[in-house]
């Protein structure tokens, strides 16, 4: 039967050291933004807004997000990081999201989810950067094309 | 056969930032039981869908994970219980129509489904 739990309610203080923000490096003319936390909704929305300003502040030719230190990506999360590269590509921004884990790949897309056209992919940041800069994508990771 | 509960862990949704503590916990239970690195993503993913819902769409409830045993094989039982409105037409949205609330009528469906299929064919034996 439905009843109410013992409503101890939580905060913040009760998940592990919350980070403020999530810093957002540039290398050359591309910013390089890696999650490496367990995101929840407000730090997710703030990371949106903190990569869409400076973007406007800075300029960017390319971004890149990587994912390869979450292990769930879920609806909300997928959703707001295509909307992104959405917005970043208004600004003239090319997006790339790298370092998707295989488990995560797989779970998005038995949930029916599909990325737009506003985002590319690559393995890893390597590949996003040569992705970015026009040159060929290697098959496997470390190994050169000849 | 009958199905054995072996733990049940009831926690509030009564934050955002339960909908993280939800997920992580569902994580470690099935982690625990060996299940593999697929099924692990399946399941987070679904207990954080669900978590949200209960959040965003049914103003705050709980969550009850149960871990199952039947035989040698583990599950995970997830059950979010909301304070919300409710599914006008439920037979709708569990059959992917577009009845209200729609964002919420397919996750669920999904959810659901994952959720049986990791019970019924995707989890090893107990982890020793």
């Amino acid at each position: 039967m439905w009843r109410p739990c013992a409503s101890t309610r939580r905060t913040a203080a009760a998940l592990a050291p919350t980070p403020g923000r999530i810093p957002i490096l540039r290398i050359g003319s591309t910013l390089l933004v890696t999650i490496q936390t367990d995101l929840h909704d407000a730090l997710a929305e703030a990371f949106q807004e903190d990569i869409l300003l400076s973007i406007e502040q800075q300029g960017a030719s390319g971004l890149i997000i990587d994912l390869s230190g979450l292990e769930t990506v879920d609806s909300y999360l997928a959703r707001l990081l295509t909307d992104t590269g959405k917005m970043a590509r208004l600004m003239g921004t090319d997006t790339v999201i790298v370092g998707l884990r295989a488990e995560v790949a797989a779970t998005l897309v038995r949930m029916g989810y599909t990325m737009g056209k506003a985002v590319r992919t690559a393995l890893n940041v390597d590949e996003g950067l040569k992705l970015l800069a026009g040159r060929p994508v290697n098959c496997r990771p470390g190994v050169e094309l000849r | 056969m009958t199905i054995q509960v072996l733990s049940s862990d009831r926690m509030p949704i009564a934050s955002e930032d339960d909908i993280v503590l939800v997920r992580r916990r569902a994580r470690a239970l099935v982690q625990q039981r060996g299940f593999d690195p697929f099924a692990v993503a399946v399941v987070t993913t679904a207990a954080s869908e669900l978590a949200r819902n209960t959040w965003a769409h049914g103003k705050g409830g709980c969550a009850t994970l149960e871990v199952l045993l039947d035989g040698t094989r583990a599950g995970l039982r997830m059950r979010f219980d909301d304070e919300g409105p409710g599914i006008t037409d439920l037979d709708r949205a569990l059959a992917g129509g577009t009845a209200p609330p729609t964002p919420s009528a397919w996750v669920f469906r999904a959810a659901a489904a994952w959720s049986m299929s990791s019970i019924s064919s995707r989890c090893p034996g107990m982890a020793p």
